[in-house]
């Protein structure tokens, strides 16, 4: 249940994404690369003490190994200020408006979680990548679930030679490893198209990798459910084959599925990530978690800039979100638990 | 066809007048193509239904009752085919039909209700959007209109307060509410055929009696025929005209109610009736028929009943018998019955 809420505020967050962040994903300021998250301040220099949080002005010096040192400027105070007005945005894609959550006044930037090597605010473009990262693991399994729902049911409710031959191209696209198949598929696809049009062939991909799995159980089911007296009751009355297992077969699978969904989503989320992350997948500058991670493949950037792994912490939580949420349900829809009276 | 038979088909037919039957089933053919061989579940059976009339069709289990009425319908699932033999239905040749053609003739000329109403109704829809569904598939009304005419089915099945029954789920209805609503799906697009395959075998004493009533009434009402399949000589009894009686995948007697009940002929009919306690024989035994049911994947040569029957003689196991009248609209197959059922003396 926390783990529903948890994902609630996710999407949520990324539905809102532009409102949320004080700055647009590709909003560079390149006098800060690799700026350390912004302190908050709550105290004044003089010592008088602040209700609402405010930030200093910061700028970077070298240090004697030449490494960058960022200062505050302690002669301003920039407070923290809601609902103001930044760069145009449109909410929901409707509503133009100036108007973002929160902010500072420039010249002063705000850094929750750092900044990139170009000055962008880490924490607003994770925002944005949510948009990405998520919706892309839902949908690619969507468009995965319907084929394999339909397959399955196909192959469970025929029986005989079709199910031989479906399942065989089932096991087929099974047996290779998944990464490789991942890769490979990639490798078909041209190298140089726009992030949208990469988006579209990353859900292609993801459906294609996540189909089998379902096929194959739903099959399962349906065996057994295409022996209850309802299916022939169907068909007596005069439906057809592809009705009665739409309508009649795979609507009784479907507690089946949502646990299924909920499950294979953090497969589609890291699928996308693990291909950002090799710089095949989303291109800069949009963001997503895993292009994002690209930035810590090197232990050196760890070692120096230890925000770039904000968007991993980020997907990890949003998968393990993903596994509660499953674990639940599939408790909850547990009929043997149902029976005994155990309630989760 | 033997003229034998074709006589008998004459013959019954003479008897009803010159009425031409609702349904006509010629040497049906139905057998299982297994690995482990061909078992002939149905195999040559002839009957007819004639409009209005109640046929009870009565066997053991496995003798072909329920693949007979799942052939009528072309509803025989793989690894069973129909290999034989014709269906006619209100003068339309059901085994010659197209699959599309097909799904027109089911649900709207005949069509059938199961033994579990539990699990002939889905789980995970309202029972009112199942009859509207059906209604719907063959009717050309709005879905207003056909929830009207669900609300109006279900009360003609004696559900209380339909109104507020059709939203409900069949987990929130007993067995004989949901069998009820399960018959008001099947005659929701006014079949002249209704195949009842053992509907009553599931549900309770009392409960049954109210079903069959209600089958009577509606049969009455709407002016359909029935084929009620059952083991149960007491339901035949109660409401049918005519009875067929099956062993392994044959027919071996058919006549009306009265004359079975009465005047038993085929020695496996003989035995049944024995094999069923009797009020005013007190403390007498009952005689179970000796041996069991042949396995359909391979037959005794001749007459099927032959290894089983006390009246076997030498031509039993040569020769298959075939249907013979042996009195008004009687016809038995067997080589030693006679009309006036002599040969159990």
């Amino acid at each position: 249940m926390a783990s529903l809420i948890a994902l609630a505020v996710f999407y949520l967050a990324a539905v809102f994404a532009d409102f949320l962040s004080p700055y647009p994903y590709d909003n560079e300021e390149r006098s800060h690369p690799n700026a350390p998250p912004t302190p908050l301040r709550f105290r004044r220099a003089d010592g008088s003490a602040r209700f609402l949080p405010f930030v200093y002005r910061t700028s970077y010096t070298f240090d004697e190994n030449r490494g960058r040192v960022y200062v505050e400027d302690r002669s301003a105070e920039y407070p923290i200020r809601f609902f103001i007005p930044g760069e145009e945005h449109r909410i929901l894609g409707l509503i133009p408006t100036r108007i973002h959550f929160f902010g500072v006044d420039a010249p002063a930037r705000i850094y929750l979680l750092g900044a990139d090597y170009l000055g962008r605010d880490r924490f607003s473009r994770i925002l944005y990548g949510s948009r990405i990262s998520l919706s892309i693991g839902l949908v690619g399994v969507s468009v995965s679930f319907v084929i394999g729902m339909l397959v399955g049911g196909i192959a469970g409710y025929f029986g005989g030679a079709v199910d031989n031959a479906l399942m065989r191209v089932v096991e087929m696209v099974m047996l290779i490893p998944r990464f490789y198949l991942l890769l490979a598929l990639r490798a078909a696809l041209p190298e140089d198209i726009s992030s949208v049009r990469m988006y579209f062939y990353i859900v292609f991909i993801l459906s294609f990798l996540g189909w089998a799995g379902t096929a194959r159980v739903v099959r399962g089911m349906v065996l057994s459910l295409r022996e209850q007296d309802y299916v022939i009751a169907a068909r007596a009355l005069g439906r057809g084959h592809l009705w009665v297992i739409v309508r009649h077969i795979l609507p009784n699978t479907l507690s089946y599925a949502i646990v299924s969904v909920t499950l294979a989503v953090p497969s589609g989320i890291l699928g996308e990530s693990a291909l950002s992350l090799l710089g095949l997948g989303i291109q800069e500058p949009y963001a997503s978690w895993g292009n994002m991670l690209a930035k810590a493949m090197n232990v050196a950037e760890i070692q120096f800039n230890p925000e770039v792994l904000w968007p991993g912490a980020f997907i990890f939580a949003v998968v393990m979100c993903f596994q509660f949420l499953g674990d639940g349900l599939r408790d909850a829809f547990d009929p043997m638990m149902e029976a005994s009276g155990v309630k989760s | 066809m033997s003229s034998e038979q074709a006589t008998a088909e004459k013959t019954v037919e003479a008897q009803q007048d010159g009425i031409r039957p609702l349904l006509a089933v010629r040497d049906l053919r139905t057998h299982f193509f297994t690995e482990r061989g061909v078992a002939r579940a149905v195999d040559g059976v002839s009957f007819e239904v004639f409009p209005g009339e109640t046929l009870g069709v009565v066997g053991e289990s496995g003798c072909g009752k329920s693949v007979t009425a799942l052939s009528i319908l072309r509803l025989v699932t793989p690894p069973g085919r129909i290999t034989g033999g014709t269906i006619t239905l209100d003068g339309q040749e059901l085994t010659a039909l197209l699959e599309s053609e097909m799904r027109r003739v089911r649900g709207r000329k005949a069509a059938m209700i199961f033994q579990e109403p539990q699990s002939s109704l889905n789980p995970v829809f309202s029972i009112g959007f199942q009859i509207t569904e059906a209604i719907r598939l063959h009717q050309k009304v709005t879905r207003t209109e056909a929830e009207e005419l669900a609300i109006e089915m279900l009360g003609r099945v004696a559900i209380p307060d339909p109104a507020k029954r059709i939203g409900e789920y069949p987990h929130q209805l007993s067995g004989g509410m949901k069998q009820r609503a399960m018959i008001a799906m099947a005659l929701s697009c006014r079949p002249s055929l209704l195949i009842a395959d053992e509907p009553t075998t599931a549900l309770d004493v009392t409960i049954q009696a109210q079903i069959l009533n209600l089958l009577q009434e509606l049969r009455e009402q709407l002016g359909m025929s029935v084929m009620l399949i059952t083991h149960n000589l007491g339901i035949v009894a109660q409401i049918a005209r005519r009875v067929m009686v099956m062993y392994a995948g044959k027919v071996v007697e058919t006549a009306s109610t009265e004359s079975v009940f009465h005047k038993p002929l085929h020695p496996y009919t003989v035995g049944l009736f024995r094999s069923l306690p009797k009020l005013g024989r007190k403390s007498q035994k009952l005689a179970p028929i000796p041996g069991e049911v042949p396995n359909p994947l391979d037959a005794p040569p001749g007459c099927r009943f032959q290894p089983r029957c006390g009246l076997c003689v030498e031509r039993c196991r040569a020769e298959e018998p075939k249907l013979r009248i042996l009195g008004e609209g009687h016809s038995v197959a067997c080589h030693v019955a006679q009309s006036d059922g002599a040969h159990f003396a």
